[in-house]
């Protein structure tokens, strides 16, 4: 359905996916759309294993319309029962009659949070995507995103309904994407920025080494001038957007394409962050900066809402969020992204971080917190800490440390901690190192005082 | 080159990265059959082998190598040409 254009006009021979496990052309999807999957009102799972027999089973829930939910095998067992668990209970509700998918993201009390996307949603989304980037196929658009992660659905999309050749990084070498970029002569760059830094800090993006690309697109952290900038060399032809939306707003709710003067060295950059702004929102949404405290509009920094049809109908197993998450003004739904904003006469929307503590680490979004109540249990101390370390200078986070107050009842045995977090949470949430703190440092109201943890733990490990 | 002395090879380069100087490898092992072995560090085990032999895999040697066997036997086959 979403793919039905391919069918009519694309060369069946040409290549429609190349995988390391072997090359399958249009032909040979079209052909499996007609093996019957499961029953058509039920929701099927996708593993996160980006096989090709995943991308067959995918590919036939976008062709026939069949709603899917992508599990990702970083999740636990736990975590996949409670994902399975939750998606039963909907598969007889009203919100199956124009499903497109469900994908679950952290919640903060470590409950997964089910965030479901109508095809209509998606459809126009897509439309988005294709007006901006006008595909052809001869296009070959390179796949880095996990299934669990939205910005796969429109690479996916974007490919096969323009009949162009989506090439699949295998998972585990995501770092060499720049080298897989210049050996496929990848026309079409989709990923998260930090793939720039690190690839960068390997010494695999080196100027003019991608002058094939002709568009990039960067969504799912803050783009820095300076990733921006090392892209705009390796890859002198390529027009670079940077992408902003949250899954619950189906995908992107606005972009900015970066003139390639702003990315000069001697660019005025007074009154602009350190990253690229995201810009303008698409056509079918509304965006303003609120006070969240009074929830009042405000023309200084505040909380980025957004309004629109592409909206989520609400999450699925925190029905509490959708209280806190939405509000209803002036006859629309709105969704409170947690995200910091400014606005700028000349860009657009400025992001300026994370009003609350999510963090995005290897392309994942996490709540510290989740973090937090694993280390909690693990380690039976009350006091914990879960902060970003190493980060590097542009923003890029490298890893994770918790941190655990010692307390007389608390387990010491950080070895024993880091197991027990391996079982609760997902491996991309769990911590390269446990330290013990004889005092966790406190704010005023008591609290754990992150920025001092955070400054303990560079001491500590620098 | 022979084999005992490739895997010699890549087993200091392991340590070196891994920063494990007691770490053994066999045969068989793959990405995650260390502590600190996961996909991060096996792409800096990878572009080191490359720096220490001299050469350079293409995408496709690259998705073929799983274990360490098939690295020692890569490396060598990329030396060999």
């Amino acid at each position: 359905m979403f793919l039905n254009a391919g069918e009519k006009h694309f060369d069946q021979n040409r290549i429609a996916l190349n995988h390391s496990e072997g090359r399958l052309t249009y032909s040979d999807l079209f052909r499996i759309v007609t093996i019957p999957i499961n029953d058509l009102p039920s929701v099927e799972f996708v593993g996160g294993e980006r096989s090709i027999a995943e991308y067959l089973r995918l590919f036939a829930c976008l062709f026939l319309g069949k709603p899917y939910c992508p599990l990702n095998p970083k999740f636990g067992p736990e975590r996949i029962f409670a994902i399975q668990e939750l998606i039963s209970s909907v598969e007889s509700s009203e919100l199956m009659a124009d499903l497109a998918y469900i994908i679950f993201t952290s919640g903060t009390t470590g409950t997964p949070k089910g965030v479901p996307i109508t095809k209509k949603q998606l459809t126009n989304r897509a439309s988005t995507f294709l007006q901006i980037l006008r595909p052809c196929a001869d296009d070959r658009i390179m796949q880095l995103a996990d299934f669990s992660f939205d910005l796969s659905i429109i690479e996916m999309v974007v490919a096969w309904s323009s009949g162009a050749s989506l090439y699949s990084i295998p998972a585990d070498k995501i770092l060499l994407a720049a080298r897989y970029a210049k050996e496929y002569e990848i026309t079409i760059w989709f990923s998260v920025p930090s793939v720039i830094s690190m690839s960068h800090k390997l010494g695999l993006l080196k100027p003019g080494s991608l002058p094939k690309i002709k568009a990039a697109f960067f969504g799912g952290e803050a783009l820095t001038f300076e990733a921006a900038r090392i892209f705009q060399l390796a890859a002198p032809n390529a027009k670079i957007f940077n992408f902003y939306g949250p899954t619950e707003a189906t995908i992107s709710v606005a972009h900015f394409e970066i003139p390639p003067d702003m990315l000069h060295t001697d660019f005025d950059s007074r009154g602009l962050p350190s990253v690229i702004p995201i810009g303008l929102p698409h056509s079918d949404v509304k965006m303003q900066i609120i006070n969240p405290q009074t929830m009042l509009a405000t023309d200084g920094i505040g909380e980025l809402c957004v309004s629109t049809e592409q909206l989520t109908s609400g999450y699925i197993g925190a029905p509490e969020l959708n209280t806190s998450q939405f509000f209803e003004q002036d006859g629309g739904r709105w969704y409170r992204t947690g995200d910091l904003a400014s606005w700028d006469e000349r860009y657009g929307y400025l992001y300026l971080g994370r009003i609350d503590r999510q963090i995005k680490f290897k392309g994942y979004r996490i709540e510290l917190q989740d973090i937090e109540s694993a280390l909690r249990a693990a380690s039976k101390s009350d006091l914990v800490c879960a902060v970003p370390h190493p980060v590097l200078e542009d923003g890029t986070i490298e890893g994770l440390v918790g941190v655990v107050g010692r307390s007389s009842s608390c387990n010491e045995n950080t070895d024993q901690i880091l197991g027990s977090l391996t079982s609760i949470l997902p491996s991309y949430m769990v911590p390269a190192k446990v330290l013990m703190i004889d005092e966790m440092p406190l704010s005023i109201n008591g609290k754990v005082d992150f920025k001092a943890v955070q400054n303990w733990v560079n001491e500590q490990l620098t | 080159m022979t084999r005992a002395n490739t895997l010699l090879q890549i087993s200091g380069l392991f340590k070196e990265i891994l920063n494990n100087p007691n770490l053994t490898l066999n045969l068989d092992m793959q990405t995650g059959d260390l502590p600190g072995w996961d996909s991060f560090t096996n792409v800096e085990i990878l572009l080191k082998c490359e720096e220490h032999f001299s050469i350079q895999f293409k995408s496709k040697e690259i998705d073929s190598i799983r274990t360490i066997s098939d690295l020692a036997s890569m490396i060598e086959a990329k030396k060999a040409n």
